[in-house]
């Protein structure tokens, strides 16, 4: 019985730094472990004792990538401390930074990190020499996303011009009617992107996923809804806490999450089985035309999943580009009390959770952010082990390979997590 | 093609020396376009785009003892020393890719500074703080050559 270690020290095309060891005996897989090494970041603890109005912009510094998940995870759970409602205009111009937000993070991730691995090279390097035109409308899609970040936040990372209770000022509509075309153009660019990674050739392998996303009642899901799952679960996100846990191991410095003491699946694949009729309608057309039925239980079909996602992005920032009048005021007032709130949006890779009491004056008394990376942890690790098992006959190299494409699946956000990549497989 | 020089720093502001390159290039603003970059590779390509001269920034792991300022044309990047804002893809393959784009700056300098600690919310080192000037000096030199060219 021959004995194999496959590692990979240093995950490439990942956000942040992790590794993975996956050990063999013989055919059989003995141990899979997908290590986060990134240092403990401490947010949650020095984040106690400042003002409420601090919690957006400290905890936007997690992640430069999707800054506007912390930005308004916090605000949300600051207002709903001190029993704020925000304006319906308020909500839309949210929701269009937010389109922004996925915008840059879906097109980054399909053409510079994720394409490749379908297209058999072995980086954008690569990709941008065989395919230099797709790696044009990548990037002028991402820059898009990045323009709409500043417009609305006055920067694209870390933006700025956010706050607890909504804007510091509002964008005039000239400046944002201004995107019309650009957004016509990412439309088309998002419809083309799907039809592309739609027809990529995906490994046979489906895991049965426990799927929790946000659901709103009348739009796909981004920047608010309640919490639902593929078992039935159907709560208000003030509710979380009720049925979802964080655990540490000792192998990751990112926490892992459980949801009744199971694995759960977050993410594009969970929004869309969840949320697949409140679909945009052309992303609900090149869903139908690229037979992309729910649930998508084929973590590799992401990718695709991820390309309809861009569609509905483009289509939702058209429709409220169209349709804005900047809100009057940009912020509702707030005046803080003592209490408990929380907040959860759709960051690109998944829920993220953010829970807060403050004291009377507004100080900061506990907090606790839930990263979407954190809770997939088991799950990829369950994706990992179920993958190498199924696949244990692959020489090491080509195992290797696939091993670490089913690591980008995901998306991770390593950064965001600790609280990574390196693939290594032992075979006994 | 802007005719203005343009000057890229690249690096993250809250993590120790990684923020040298963003210091360097602010002190640019009255003689170039500068840019400061604080997602690494793929950004660099936006802030690469269009220029026809251009001088990156970053800190460097590897390139000597901290505050070693070493300049680079984009042929010469050497492969065993390491430039820290690596968010996805790092600053060799962003001038690779913009390079295969035909996006490469004709006429394109980058600038490593030695990091001696990167940690998380803590200012430039004195080190590299020290190393500053130098740096400007070398991208201030490149800029003047350029115009006499």
């Amino acid at each position: 019985m021959s004995n194999r270690t496959l590692k990979v020290d240093v995950l490439a095309r990942v956000e942040g730094e992790g590794a993975l060891h996956v050990k063999l005996k013989g055919d059989e897989v003995t141990d899979v472990k997908f290590k986060i090494y990134e240092p403990p970041r401490f947010f949650e603890s020095f984040l106690i004792g400042r003002a409420y109005t601090e919690a957006p912009d400290i905890t936007a510094r997690i992640c430069g990538i999707c800054p506007v998940a912390y930005l308004l995870g916090a605000s949300q759970a600051m207002e709903a401390a001190c029993g704020v409602t925000v304006s319906p205009a308020i909500r839309d111009l949210r929701r269009l930074m937010y389109c922004g937000e996925w915008i840059e993070s879906h097109a980054l991730h399909i053409y510079l990190l994720h394409a490749p691995d379908f297209l058999g090279l072995p980086d954008a390097i690569q990709l941008s020499a065989s395919h230099p035109d797709l790696v044009r409308r990548g990037l002028r899609m991402k820059k898009i996303g990045n323009h709409l970040m500043r417009v609305i936040g006055g920067r694209e990372v870390h933006p700025i011009n956010l706050r607890v209770g909504g804007f510091y000022s509002a964008p005039a509509r000239e400046d944002l009617i201004a995107f019309e075309s650009d957004l016509q153009w990412g439309l088309e660019a998002a419809l083309e992107t799907a039809r592309l990674v739609g027809g990529f050739e995906f490994p046979s392998f489906e895991r049965d996923y426990l799927f929790v996303a946000l659901r709103h009642p009348d739009r796909y899901a981004i920047e608010e809804g309640r919490l639902v799952s593929s078992d039935g679960l159907d709560i208000a996100v003030s509710e979380f806490e009720d049925h979802f846990t964080e655990d540490q191991v000792r192998h990751s410095t990112s926490l892992t999450g459980a949801y009744r003491g199971r694995p759960y699946h977050v993410g594009p694949l969970a929004r869309y089985s969840l949320n697949f009729e409140q679909l945009t309608p052309e992303a609900a057309r090149i869903a139908r035309e690229l037979g992309l039925k729910p649930p998508v239980r084929n973590p590799f079909r992401s990718i695709a999943v991820r390309a309809v996602e861009l569609v509905v992005a483009f289509e939702e920032a058209l429709r409220l580009v169209r349709c804005y009048e900047p809100p009057h005021p940009p912020a509702v007032p707030v005046s803080p009390r003592a209490g408990r709130g929380t907040g959860c949006t759709e960051a690109p890779r998944g829920i993220c959770y953010h829970r807060y009491t403050i004291d009377e004056n507004g100080a900061i008394t506990s907090a606790r952010i839930q990263s979407p990376t954190c809770q997939n942890h088991p799950s990829i690790e369950g994706d990992l082990w179920a993958f190498a098992q199924e696949n244990a006959a692959l020489p090491d190299d080509e195992l290797q390979w696939k091993l670490e494409q089913a690591i980008r699946n995901y998306d991770p956000c390593i950064s965001c997590a600790t609280h990574a990549i390196r693939v290594r497989v032992s075979r006994e | 093609m802007s005719a203005r020089p343009r000057v890229i720093g690249v690096g993250c502001r809250d993590r120790g020396d990684d923020a040298a390159g963003l210091v360097v290039a602010r002190g640019f603003a009255d003689e170039a376009e500068v840019v400061l970059c604080e997602r690494g590779g793929p950004d660099l390509l936006g802030a690469l785009e269009g220029a026809t001269e251009a001088v990156v920034v970053d800190a460097t792991i590897g390139a000597g003892p901290p505050g070693t300022v070493r300049a680079f044309l984009p042929d010469e990047l050497p492969s065993d020393v390491a430039f820290c804002s690596s968010h996805v893809f790092g600053l060799p393959a962003a001038i690779a890719v913009a390079r295969e784009l035909g996006a490469l700056p004709p006429r394109l300098l980058v600038v490593g500074i030695e990091g001696e600690s990167f940690e998380l919310h803590a200012p430039l080192s004195a080190t590299v703080e020290r190393a500053i000037p130098e740096a400007r000096a070398r991208v201030r030199a490149w800029l003047s050559e350029g115009r006499r060219s």
